[in-house]
């Protein structure tokens, strides 16, 4: 594995901040702003007793008292209302920054980023990392950047203080800041153990997560009823809960264990600035309002380092989370996404041919694609058979442009595909996968997937797909969604209708070259048979793959190819293999015989 | 709100909470003693040492010492506490969102397919997350104790203002005003009126927020189901193959730009009438000063002491308010988590029996559909349509038909997944509505079309439990034509499946069905349902399948459904559905003899081109 790159804590905040002025020009103004008001208001804070214990221990007058009194809480009370204005401001920012413009950067990267790195085991560690990045307000990203209000302000209030406090006596400054090292030491402590432990804490979590959302998804309602796993969902919940508990009571504790520290210190601070103070008030170097500033002072200053270090702290578990969402951001894609050949000069129908292909999953021993090589000439029709395994999937995924071979070359027209440009050599294809996933979207968009369509359009492939007649029915026709996920009046279709839809989407993108993994499993026979038809009529004029288990529908295709281990065994016409009586015609006689009695004759009506 | 209500719902909120965590409540509240505590350590204190300082008493260091113990003593041990509380708390939370997913696994599976309660669910979470949780909930309750003791405290400092103290008699006029009890009492209660006149303003905070919270239900549904499209990586093919990416961020971002220009709105709103509350409560510092300072001017009370009655007065004040405030919170919170416990409280739609099911060792079960027509709910269609037929015991039955004939309708009310809408199904000649739910599921092993597997290990799938016995859990592999597979894996039934868990590892839709199959095998029940279990399989596989078929359902009633029509030949009796109606009934041969039958018209289909 991969190290993964780590940047500091400033590198990552500035990294956010140049985001964050690229998009919001008033972030740093408003910043600034609220920054200058807070630091403010606990100086008045301060100011406040002192003034009144001068105005009364330094014999002024009534008027005077009065004066200050009402002088300072009239600047106090316009420094509360701007400070809470410019809290929620702030807020209002930094939660738009992370769900408007930050999340659709993770959204985009997500859905474009090169398929065969999401899909890995790494890629989808990364994934699931960036994602706890952008979860939540309170932590990564806009926890992040939560936090640098309160530190720039600590940080100045520390430094403002801390000049005041060094006249006052150096030792208790001296106190002060090994406190504020013991506490960083503490909570270094305490981050230490949080790395060390926070895979294993993590998996917990999202065995939680993983467990809740599949128990509350209605598609597995019907397995967990006949099967009663309620109780094996709950055990393996609770456990994950508890699991999570003994671990937070560590980690907990060790963060608990600032408080202690603090509290020890600040006896010796106490100790310290008391002595100090009241000797000097005897000995009549001080007054009662200097007594009163100076302990006012010292509690402010305790508070502005103790903020600061907490400040530090929350950075440094935030730091962590947005360098994993960096990692997942700048990802190296291995496809190429610069400009490429011109995807419009192949011709349609295209000559596709693989020339010694080899793949291999990253992290598995034995290739999938073992030097293949194929010619599927242009506007052919191929049948691609094999048992499950053999890597018919994965030849449709290189196909389709999701994956790249380790070796070899996939050829398009004569040009290697990995010389055009990733998304253009995604139009190429126009596949039809395997695992049905329809989006809660309308039926319209579901054909199109564009939000403004050619509706004519839309028809027209739905009623090549046999699917108009159900949609004209359907209350809003085209705009009608599927599920309620969405809108309220969502519909559910049937998996036969679901495949015909997958089926008008294929045909409304009208891609020159066709692969059509297992279309036909969910159909019944009427409607397979169709499909049949169908599918010679829409590849007229395209190149195409043809997978399936069900052997009867080789007989559509010009060449059959049966795949073994990740190569081409057997390649010919359906009739040339059954003559040749290879591994193919031994396939194909096991399930034909089940449409014939026993004498070997097909059951007809006679 | 109803003061009785409200009562009620708490005392029932936080029984679940101790339930949950017994520890978290005690912890709390002695959390708020120590907390509440704390800050007239330094009040009364700071005042007691700047007396004695300014009237040169010797004992000043005594009084010193004890504050600063009382201080160490107090402010560590409730910090520390506030720790164990979060961890308690934090724990608590997770439990309580357990429990919503119990509910799903329990309820009527009728329920959990509609929109109505999908909905109700989406608000439970809600209340219990992001607009505060059991935690936060409890943790009032301390608060509100904290403020009680806080005036408390501050009742009893403050109450030294009211002090008479003897003047001579030519002390000038104001001074006896000073003086005067009363105007120490219209002092503090002047003090005091400042945050209750605010309370109104507080509740119309809270009913913008809970005005907001509503607005952003149907987004925040909309939002979750969008980030899930992106998040689901399988998806992922589809997106890139058809350029979905898009469509699906203009949406995304439709979205979220309605939350943002609420959260502007709303949030506006609010903040403007709590910056309005947070200056009007500056008011009781002001008149404290005034009236504490002038006391002092006139000598009545000593310098020490306007420190310590400001602070008193102020902290009095401010516990007030902000018991006022919280009680307002704790209501909202009690209202959003009453959408929590309304959830888990939904009651079931359907008549569930008692009767228990007879045991028979000789499995003599059968089930009888008589005269059943069943609609959706919401839907005007009949899905079937007086059905009626029996499922003899011990027989092989093959159900066929187009797809949308009803095929797995017919399974699902089998299942009692749900009731027929008209008509009924017997089980020995009772209706099965009448038995128990969980005794009549334990008769019945269905490996349904869509089946699921989980990402949990290999022996827990198979035996749906977290126990379960291994050499059952291998001989039903074997059964099902995936031992062989399973004895390759390294950590054998232990292996995790699917990558949720570490070194988890894939399986294809073939083996998966397997799976399926041995799942079925393992609960061994006397009928044995199988919706298309040979969908996903390559030939070999389903030559497999095809071949242990007797022995899987040996001696025990079983239904097939496929669209195999092979399937239908090794059955002793064929249904054939078409548009809910069974249409035909018969062996394979005597079907296949009437030619303008439906059933012929399939086999034909698939037939021709073998």
């Amino acid at each position: 594995m991969e190290q993964k790159k780590r940047h500091t804590t400033a590198s990552n905040v500035l990294y956010l901040l140049r985001h964050v002025t690229k998009t919001d020009r008033t972030y740093l103004p408003a910043l600034a702003a609220a920054l200058a008001v807070k630091l403010a208001l606990p100086v008045v804070a301060t100011l406040l007793p002192t003034a009144a214990v001068a105005a009364l221990t330094r014999g002024g007058s009534m008027w005077r008292y009065l004066a200050s009194i009402f002088g300072l809480m009239a600047l106090y009370a316009l420094g509360t209302a701007l400070s809470g204005c410019l809290t929620q401001v702030m807020g209002l920012k930094n939660m738009r920054f992370r769900i408007r413009d930050f999340i659709p950067i993770q959204f985009r990267k997500a859905l474009t980023m090169d398929f065969c790195l999401l899909e890995s085991p790494e890629g989808q560690k990364k994934a699931a990392a960036a994602d706890v990045a952008l979860r939540r307000n309170d932590v990564g990203v806009e926890g992040m950047l939560r936090h640098l209000e309160p530190w720039l302000l600590n940080l100045t209030g520390m430094v403002l203080y801390g000049a005041a406090a060094v006249r006052l006596d150096w030792r208790i400054l001296l106190v002060l800041l090994v406190m504020t090292g013991a506490n960083y030491l503490i909570a270094y402590w305490a981050w230490r153990f949080n790395i060390r432990t926070r895979e294993a804490a993590d998996t917990y979590l999202q065995g939680q997560r993983y467990l809740r959302r599949e128990g509350e998804e209605p598609a597995n309602g019907k397995d967990i009823r006949l099967y009663r796993m309620e109780k094996w969902f709950m055990t393996a919940h609770n456990a994950c809960v508890m699991n999570r508990d003994q671990w937070r009571r560590r980690f907990f504790g060790r963060r608990a264990m600032r408080s202690v520290s603090d509290s020890m210190f600040l006896v010796v601070r106490d100790a310290l600035a008391y002595t100090m103070l009241v000797k000097s008030f005897l000995s009549g170097n001080i007054d009662a309002a200097g007594f009163t500033l100076t302990v006012g002072v010292i509690s402010t200053f305790t508070n502005w380092l103790n903020e600061f270090v907490a400040a530090s702290d929350d950075w440094r578990y935030e730091t962590l989370e947005v360098d994993d969402l960096r990692d997942f951001l700048e990802q190296e894609d291995v496809f190429n996404h610069g400009p490429g050949p011109d995807i419009s000069q192949v011709k349609c129908p295209p000559q596709v041919e693989l020339r010694d292909v080899t793949f291999t999953y990253p992290g598995q021993e034995k290739p999938v694609i073992n030097h293949l090589s194929l010619t599927i000439r242009p506007g052919e029709k191929i049948a691609l058979v094999g048992l499950n395994g053999a890597g018919k999937t994965t030849l449709v995924k290189l196909l389709s442009g999701l994956y790249k071979p380790d070796s070899g070359d996939i050829l398009i027209d004569g040009i290697s595909a990995a010389s055009f440009n990733a998304a253009g050599y995604l139009r190429l294809a126009g596949t039809l996968y395997q695992d049905v996933n329809i989006l809660p979207f309308t039926i319209g968009e579901n054909v199109s997937c564009r939000e403004d369509y050619d509706r004519a359009r839309v028809w027209s492939c739905l009623e090549q797909a046999g699917l108009k007649k159900a949609v004209e029915n359907m209350p809003k026709g085209l705009d009608t969604s599927i599920t309620q996920q969405l809108e309220r009046d969502g519909v559910n279709l049937s998996g036969g209708q679901q495949q015909r839809l997958l089926f008008a989407r294929m045909l409304y993108k009208d891609a020159p070259l066709l692969i059509l993994d297992e279309p036909t499993a969910a159909l019944d026979p009427l409607a397979e048979a169709d499909l049949y038809q169908k599918f010679a009529r829409t590849t007229a004029g395209k190149t195409s793959v043809f997978i399936s288990h069900r052997l009867n529908s080789t007989r559509f295709c010009d060449r059959v190819v049966y795949m073994e281990n990740g190569c081409a065994a057997e390649i010919g016409t359906h009739f040339g293999l059954l003559e040749q009586g290879g591994k193919y015609a031994d396939l194909f006689q096991l399930q034909s015989s089940y449409y014939h009695d026993e004498k070997g004759t097909q059951y007809e009506n006679e | 709100m109803k003061t009785n209500d409200f009562f009620r719902d708490c005392r029932q909120l936080i029984a679940l909470v101790q339930r949950k965590r017994p520890a978290m409540l005690p912890a709390a509240l002695l959390t708020a003693v120590l907390e509440s505590a704390f800050p007239f350590v330094n009040i009364i204190f700071g005042a007691l040492v700047l007396d004695g300082l300014l009237a040169g008493e010797e004992g000043v260091m005594t009084l010193v010492w004890q504050m600063i113990g009382l201080d160490f003593v107090l402010g560590c041990s409730s910090r520390v506490l506030r720790w164990l509380c979060r961890a308690e708390a934090l724990t608590a939370d997770e439990l309580a969102l357990g429990a919503i997913t119990e509910k799903c696994l329990t309820m009527d599976y009728q329920q959990l397919e509609t929109q109505k309660i999908m909905d109700k669910k989406a608000r439970a979470e809600e209340g219990c997350t992001s607009r505060g949780s059991f935690f936060e909930f409890v943790w009032g309750f301390s608060e509100l104790l904290s403020h009680g003791l806080t005036v408390l405290y501050a009742l009893i400092t403050v109450s030294r203002l009211f002090a008479v103290i003897s003047l001579p008699a030519d002390a000038d006029r104001w001074i006896q005003v000073l003086n005067s009890p009363w105007l120490a009492l219209a002092a503090v209660v002047l003090a005091l009126s400042a945050p209750l006149a605010c309370v109104p303003l507080t509740k119309w905070a809270n009913q913008i927020n809970l005005e907001w919270y509503t607005v952003n239900v149907d987004g925040n549904r909309r939002w979750a189901a969008l980030s899930h499209i992106v998040e689901d990586y399988r998806q992922g093919k589809d997106q890139r193959t058809y350029g979905i990416s898009d469509m699906l961020l203009a949406k995304y971002e439709r979205v979220v730009d309605t939350f943002c220009r609420h959260a502007k709105t709303f949030g506006l709103r609010t903040q403007t009438v709590q910056s309005l509350v947070a200056v009007a409560n500056l008011t009781t510092v002001l008149i404290a000063y005034l009236f504490v300072g002038l006391k002092a001017m006139a000598g009545l009370i000593t310098v020490g002491m306007v420190s310590m009655q400001v602070g008193a007065i102020t902290a009095l004040a401010g516990a007030v308010r902000e018991a006022v405030a919280l009680a307002g919170r704790l209501d909202l919170q009690r209202k959003y988590l009453k959408e929590y416990t309304d959830f888990l409280a939904t009651p079931s739609e359907k008549y569930n029996g008692t009767l228990p099911v007879e045991k028979r060792d000789d499995g003599d079960y059968e089930l009888e559909f008589r005269n059943v027509s069943f609609r959706y709910p919401n839907q005007k269609q009949w899905s079937l349509r007086h059905v009626s037929c029996r499922l003899p015991k011990g027989r092989k039955l093959a159900v066929a038909g187009p797809n949308g004939a009803g095929k797995t309708t017919f399974i699902k009310l089998l299942c009692r997944l749900y009731d027929p809408t008209e008509g009924e199904i017997l089980l020995n000649g009772i209706d099965i509505r009448k038995y128990d739910y969980g005794e009549y599921l334990s008769l019945l092993s269905v490996v349904f079309q869509d089946f699921k597997l989980f990402s949990m290990k290999l022996g827990e799938n198979v035996a749906a439990s977290v126990d379960y016995d291994p050499q059952q859990v291998w001989k039903c592999l074997e059964k099902a034509g995936m031992r062989e597979r399973a004895e390759k894996m390294e950590a054998g039934l232990e292996t995790g499946l699917y990558q949720q868990k570490k070194d988890g590892v894939e399986i294809s839709g073939g083996e998966a069905q397997k799976l399926a199959i041995a799942r079925a095998l393992y609960k061994d029940a006397p009928i044995v349902i199988l919706d298309e279990p040979t969908a996903a399989l390559d030939p070999i596989s389903e030559y497999e399948i095809y071949s242990r078929f007797g022995q899987i359902v040996e001696g025990k009633t079983s239904v097939y459904i496929s669209h195999r029509m092979s399937s239908c030949r090794f059955c002793d009796l064929v249904y054939v559905f078409d548009g809910g109606v069974i249409t035909q009934t018969g062996t394979h041969e005597e079907l296949l003899a009437q030619k303008e039958g439906l059933y012929a018209r399939l086999w034909q289909a698939q037939a021709q081109y073998y």
